[in-house]
């Protein structure tokens, strides 16, 4: 019990997130991608509104990678030939940061519609 | 290679040699998959491309810059620690020979260099304390204490070599290796701190 909520405070010690590390870690929810996939998947997600670009997406796995919060696999891709690439995937506790900030962010959206900012169908 | 691979490599050239390293073949890989769903294909293709690495190159950049500076501050603590070392060991050393010696009945030289001996080894064990405290004149007191620890080893090795050939090399290279260290670092400026 005492390490699951030291686990969980270590997790929120990180957010908030950027919105650009949420997308890469909702994207990843799924199951591992490599870098490609993800821009899709985030590019699909926000119905083309987010499309990451090389440099960001790959600085912020870099970021993503030395926090623990993702792990790499490298392994071949049958599209191209079967060459190696890598892939990457959500840790432990890279799945504990993304559903604190997803109850971050829930909370944040559950404050504006008890202001009737928005309507509550929204979310 | 085609000719818009090429022009895309020229444009990762703006990250970082070590960010290139560890995602160069990534990114090519990821420029390939765009160029085969058709998705490299006119100017607004490219100005998104060039619009990311301005966004994205200098965060890599200032990535980098915060890493070195981070081992730079590493070795500033190592060095810190070696003086403090140091200076006691050529203290303990100092006044070791000092009592072996009969230092009252001792010409004045011999004893103004043993004296100058002691007192710079224990400059050297305040200038290194001051190095780890992160203290605003670290560098200037450590600066201080490697000349006058360098000048008094100088000094006693021309008067009254009674120190070991050891003591007296520990003595003069350790002072001036840090000199150089400090200069070299002279920019980060002791009131930053070491390890954030």
């Amino acid at each position: 019990m005492a390490r699951k909520k030291a686990t969980e405070e270590a997790a929120e010690s990180l957010l908030p997130l950027a919105p650009t590390t949420f997308y890469i870690l909702l994207a990843l929810v799924d199951g591992e991608k490599h870098g490609y996939s993800i821009m899709q998947e985030v590019a699909d997600s926000t119905e083309g509104e987010v499309r990451l670009g090389p440099g960001t997406l790959y600085g912020t796995l870099k970021r993503l990678l030395s926090s623990g919060i993702v792990a790499e696999v490298e392994k071949s891709d049958p599209d191209i030939g079967d060459e190696r690439r890598r892939y990457y995937q959500l840790t432990q506790h890279g799945i504990t940061v993304a559903r604190a900030e997803a109850r971050r962010l829930g909370g944040m959206v559950r404050a504006a519609q008890s202001r009737k900012l928005i309507g509550a169908r929204l979310v | 290679m085609n000719g818009a691979e090429r022009v895309y490599r020229i444009l990762l050239l703006a990250y970082p040699l070590s960010f290139r390293r560890e995602f160069e073949h990534e990114m090519v890989l990821f420029f390939r998959d765009q160029r085969r769903e058709g998705a490299v294909r006119g100017a607004a293709y490219w100005l998104a491309l060039c619009a990311d690495t301005i966004r994205s190159a200098p965060r890599e950049w200032h990535a980098r810059f915060t890493e070195i500076s981070l081992i730079g501050g590493l070795f500033m603590k190592t060095m810190a620690v070696l003086a403090m070392m140091i200076g006691a060991f050529q203290g303990f050393n100092g006044m070791r020979e000092a009592t072996a010696i009969n230092f009252s009945g001792r010409p004045g030289l011999e004893q103004a260099g043993l004296t100058l001996a002691i007192l710079s080894s224990l400059f050297l064990i305040v200038a290194g304390a001051a190095l780890l405290r992160r203290g605003r004149d670290a560098a200037g007191l450590a600066r201080a204490a490697a000349i006058a620890t360098i000048c008094s080893f100088v000094f006693m090795g021309a008067t009254s070599p009674v120190l070991s050939i050891f003591a007296m090399l520990l003595g003069t290279v350790f002072p001036a290796a840090m000199l150089v260290y400090l200069f070299i670092n002279r920019s980060a400026g002791p009131a930053r701190p070491l390890v954030s």
